[in-house]
């Protein structure tokens, strides 16, 4: 079972949000959506989950397509930045719609989450918080045990303790029963720790898509004297570079090649952070990006 | 039942038990004030096609039930198509309901108003088709009553419904033009201009008087049939289903 994206573009009049996206989402694995304010993220999200539609190509859910299609649907859970239940319905009230809904959804677990989060299911949903808004939706998200579940800025207004319980509880849920897991965040920090595939988008274009310890590998940071820096990465795949006082680090895409090290440089590991601001910086992939600190 | 059918009717269940409560009190209370004598007189009261206010509220709730729904079907795996199929269910099962107990409340009240000779009590029908009311049997006047209630009900569920999708389409800005220049031209620009022309002598009959013309005629009244009536609702019913179904097909999440 997987999901396909075939040409996916759409355009909001004079804003190309997607061009031609390709793209699959294979059973069972954790993925993180990542990219800049307005790079597409939430817009194939919304595609695929049916919120909107595609401007050109298709979705397919388990070979079906997912326009307007209730079957296919069935299989996907996006728990979105916006709150889709009525505002005058309580939290208890909602989880028992959702169970309707999905005949797999688990009630019994959604209450125990409820509890763990310290959640008042007696309230009504639109008089929660930011955070509890958020913590109620994840909550139906980890209970509704579809096939693909999208989280779209999961932990919006979380505090530190809640979003180390989501994490905690999302590991817990995939180790028990593996679903496919979409996050799509700007915390890419914490989540690299938990995403197995990472697929990056930019101006409505996926740049990189692959495995995320791949990903990681291929690239690398050299520190050191600025002079004996450049020296040593002339002709290299930078993607960035920083510079403080004397020192600096340049950032290479490719793989370390390095038999004997100058003195004073040292190789660092990348950060997906660091990574992920690299590439998407205005100046693109390839260029040089130059900052001082 | 599906569980869209099932939210939808679970939606509409407390408004239309609390507009019927809200009836048998203020019916209760006048016929029992129509005992009270007030300076030597009785007071009368008079209850007149009591249609017209469940239509009302039919109309109101048309235009509540667009939104929310939309919203929890989406976010619950429900398609735009089945969304319109339960709404055109729960439309007709709600349009059921009502024509019956409003029926069934019409007897009653009739039943009331023979006893209590200062209280009064009529339906629409009985009101707009005299003639055809005083003609025909008991069994063709409840089938047509029935008719007449459930495609006046349906039509006022379509129209709310129609207009709330409709707005849910529109940008801000058509919006606004919408609001503002519906009314202005309707009740300012029309009649200006009705009078202007029939002033001019361009029109021998003013507009508003053609159009009343053509309301009488299409709801039967100027005939005395009430079946042309029936027909005329079913027209506007299945247009505004229609237009509300060409709208909602495209009809996106919005954030804001």
């Amino acid at each position: 079972m997987k999901i396909e994206l075939k040409d996916v573009s759409k355009k909001f009049q004079d804003t190309q949000a997607l061009n031609k996206v390709n793209l699959n989402f294979e059973e069972e694995k954790i993925y993180g959506l990542l990219g800049r304010n307005g790079a597409g993220k939430s817009t194939i999200l919304n595609i695929i989950a049916n919120r909107q539609w595609a401007s050109d190509g298709q979705v397919f859910i388990d070979g079906q397509s997912a326009w307007e299609n209730s079957q296919a649907q069935k299989k996907v859970y996006l728990m979105s930045e916006k709150c889709m239940y009525p505002g005058s319905m309580k939290g208890e009230k909602a989880l028992k719609w959702s169970a309707a809904f999905y005949p797999e959804f688990d009630l019994d677990y959604a209450k125990f989450l409820a509890d763990a989060f310290e959640l008042n299911l007696n309230k009504k949903v639109s008089s929660l918080s930011t955070g509890y808004s958020s913590i109620f939706k994840l909550i139906v998200a980890l209970s509704v045990n579809t096939p693909f579940v999208f989280f779209d800025e999961p932990v919006l207004g979380l505090d530190a303790n809640h979003r180390e319980l989501f994490y905690q509880k999302l590991i817990e849920k995939y180790s028990e029963k593996p679903f496919t897991v979409v996050i799509s965040t700007h915390l890419i920090e914490e989540i690299s720790q938990i995403i197995e595939e990472i697929i990056i988008i930019d101006h409505g274009k996926i740049i990189f898509n692959e495995s995320c310890e791949e990903l990681l590998q291929r690239g690398y940071t050299v520190s050191g004297p600025i002079n004996i820096v450049d020296r040593l990465v002339a002709g290299l795949n930078r993607i960035g570079s920083d510079q403080l006082g004397g020192l600096k680090t340049v950032t290479i895409l490719g793989e370390q090649n390095f038999s004997d090290l100058p003195k004073g440089i040292e190789i660092g590991k990348l950060d997906l952070q660091k990574l992920f601001i690299k590439i998407t910086s205005n100046k693109g992939v390839n260029n040089d990006h130059e900052s001082n600190a | 039942m599906s569980p869209m059918l099932k939210y939808q009717l679970n939606d509409y269940k407390k408004p239309v038990l609390y507009y019927y409560m809200i009836f048998i009190a203020i019916f209760i209370l006048s016929a029992g004030s129509t005992n009270i004598t007030f300076n030597g007189s009785t007071s009368s009261i008079q209850f007149a096609g009591i249609e017209f206010a469940s239509m009302i509220f039919l109309f109101v709730t048309g235009l509540n039930s667009f939104k929310d729904n939309f919203f929890m079907g989406i976010q619950n795996g429900v398609t735009r198509k089945e969304l319109f199929k339960t709404h055109l269910l729960e439309m007709i099962i709600i349009a059921a309901v009502m024509s019956v107990a409003d029926q069934i409340f019409l007897v009653i009240g009739g039943q009331v108003a023979n006893v209590i000779s200062s209280l009064e009590f009529s339906g629409l029908m009985q009101i707009g088709y005299p003639e055809y009311f005083s003609n025909q049997s008991l069994l063709i006047l409840t089938l047509t009553n029935l008719v007449f209630k459930f495609v006046l009900y349906t039509m006022a569920i379509a129209i709310g419904y129609f207009i709330t999708v409709a707005f849910y389409r529109m940008s801000k800005k058509i919006k606004t033009i919408v609001s503002v220049g519906i009314p202005v031209t309707l009740f300012m620009l029309l009649p200006m201009l009705d009078e202007l022309l029939y002033s001019a002598g361009i029109v021998d009959l003013h507009i508003s008087s053609r159009i009343g013309n053509f309301m009488l005629a299409v709801t039967g009244s100027s005939s005395g049939n009430p079946w042309i009536a029936c027909l005329f609702f079913f027209v506007i019913m299945t247009l505004m289903c229609a237009l509300s179904w060409l709208l909602l097909r495209r009809a996106t999440i919005k954030n804001r």
